[in-house]
């Protein structure tokens, strides 16, 4: 009988051991992978940043100052448009053949919405970043930079840092990004869950917790190219 | 089951409770150190921005006047750098930013505390040094911290929590066209 006995809380015990395991597994796994989200989440927009600061800073680049009122061409939250010029001299580094001239090209930024995913009561939606290059007399390049969580992206401000008008008083242009990666590990119970209103709420709390957005947010001088 | 078997199944817990311990200290370090780059990188972008809204000033309160090329005794004296007495609180020009400190604060809604600081600095060899004497360069080096009793950025020095700070300086050179 004591053997029959032994036996059991032997089980007992093996099976509460088993549980736990599993248990940590899971929650180490589903942290990693987070964890790993998040990690290449801040690598990209690093990237995306860079990609941008590069752009921005040529931003009026070799525009006669006559123009400096054309620089912005297009001023929206999501589309931002300006000149540049890229191909003055043969010494410019880029990869078109017969390209130097003496007219002002164009890099056009626009945001534009990639996908939405539904986490049950509540969405999210990532944008793209698409970058376009229009040297003169060239085919626009276009490529697609990164992707994000805000649609609004640039502001448009004076030299004191308030909002323009008119796009031809812009002075500084700030640019806001939020990154996230929507590809979370969930637990069971973020699906599952109740619909009180409670539970959404703490739903929609634990998903901005898991979802660990990473922001960049910087100004760029329009006429820093004019400065004379 | 006899006392071995007993001391064996207790060991066992321990194990398994150690472990799991270790685990979840694994897992709180790394997302202390996933936030805190978070908030690096956005106090990084913070500090670029900084420095490009500064370098759009004049190099000193005598280049304000740009009608002609201005020498070194014209510019403010090493000891008087900051907001001279005519500026009444307003940046006008590039060491006007010395001392300051201002909050700031990006989309995550941390807030940072931002400082200036500026000296001359001359070239020596291929590195910049300070000077003080008037030269034609001026260095601005802008920090950043969080704005928290309880550091948001730190990192461990003697097992204690010590505030981090991010530095980034840059030089602005004076330059007249004739």
């Amino acid at each position: 009988m004591s053997v029959i006995l032994d036996i059991i809380t032997a089980m007992f015990i093996g099976g509460f051991l088993l549980i736990m395991s599993f248990t940590a597994s899971d929650n180490g796994t589903q942290a990693f992978l987070n964890y790993n989200a998040d990690a290449i989440t801040q690598m990209n927009l690093t990237n995306v940043s860079n990609t941008m600061q590069y752009d921005l800073r040529k931003m009026g680049f070799e525009v006669p100052e006559a123009l400096q009122g054309n620089i912005v061409q297009i001023a929206q939250p999501n589309h931002f448009k300006f000149l540049a010029h890229l191909n003055k001299n043969a010494q410019c580094n880029l990869s078109v053949s017969g390209f130097s001239d003496n007219i002002a090209d164009t890099i056009d930024y626009s945001i534009t919405p990639f996908e939405t995913i539904n986490f049950t009561d509540t969405s999210v939606t990532i944008y793209d970043i698409r970058r376009t290059i229009k040297i003169v007399n060239e085919s626009p390049r276009s490529l697609i930079i990164g992707k994000i969580g805000n649609q609004d992206v640039f502001r448009y401000l004076d030299q004191i840092g308030d909002p323009v008008p008119i796009k031809q008083a812009t002075k500084m242009v700030e640019v806001t990004l939020t990154a996230f990666d929507p590809r979370i590990v969930l637990s069971p119970e973020m699906f599952s869950g109740g619909t009180s209103a409670d539970e959404v709420e703490y739903r929609k709390q634990e998903l901005r917790r898991l979802l660990r957005a990473s922001y960049w947010r910087q100004t760029r001088l329009v006429s820093r190219n004019l400065k004379r | 089951m006899n006392s071995g078997q007993t001391i064996i199944t207790f060991g066992s817990l321990i194990l398994l409770s150690v472990a799991i311990l270790n685990l979840n200290k694994f897992i709180g370090e790394s997302d202390i150190t996933l936030a805190q780059s978070r908030y690096r990188l956005e106090a990084l972008s913070i500090l670029t921005s900084r420095i490009e809204l500064a370098s759009q000033y004049f190099f000193d309160e005598a280049s304000t006047d740009t009608t002609s090329e201005k020498n070194l005794s014209d510019f403010v004296n090493p000891s008087h750098l900051g907001f001279d007495s005519n500026d009444d609180g307003y940046v006008d020009d590039f060491d006007d930013f010395d001392g300051i400190t201002e909050p700031d604060t990006g989309r995550s809604g941390v807030i940072y505390n931002v400082t200036y600081n500026i000296d001359y600095v001359k070239l020596v060899g291929d590195k910049f040094v300070a000077s003080s004497q008037r030269e034609y360069h001026k260095r601005m080096t802008i920090s950043i911290t969080d704005g928290y009793t309880d550091p948001l950025l730190y990192r461990f020095a003697n097992g204690e929590k010590i505030r981090d700070t991010l530095r980034v300086s840059f030089v602005h050179s004076y330059w007249f066209y004739n």
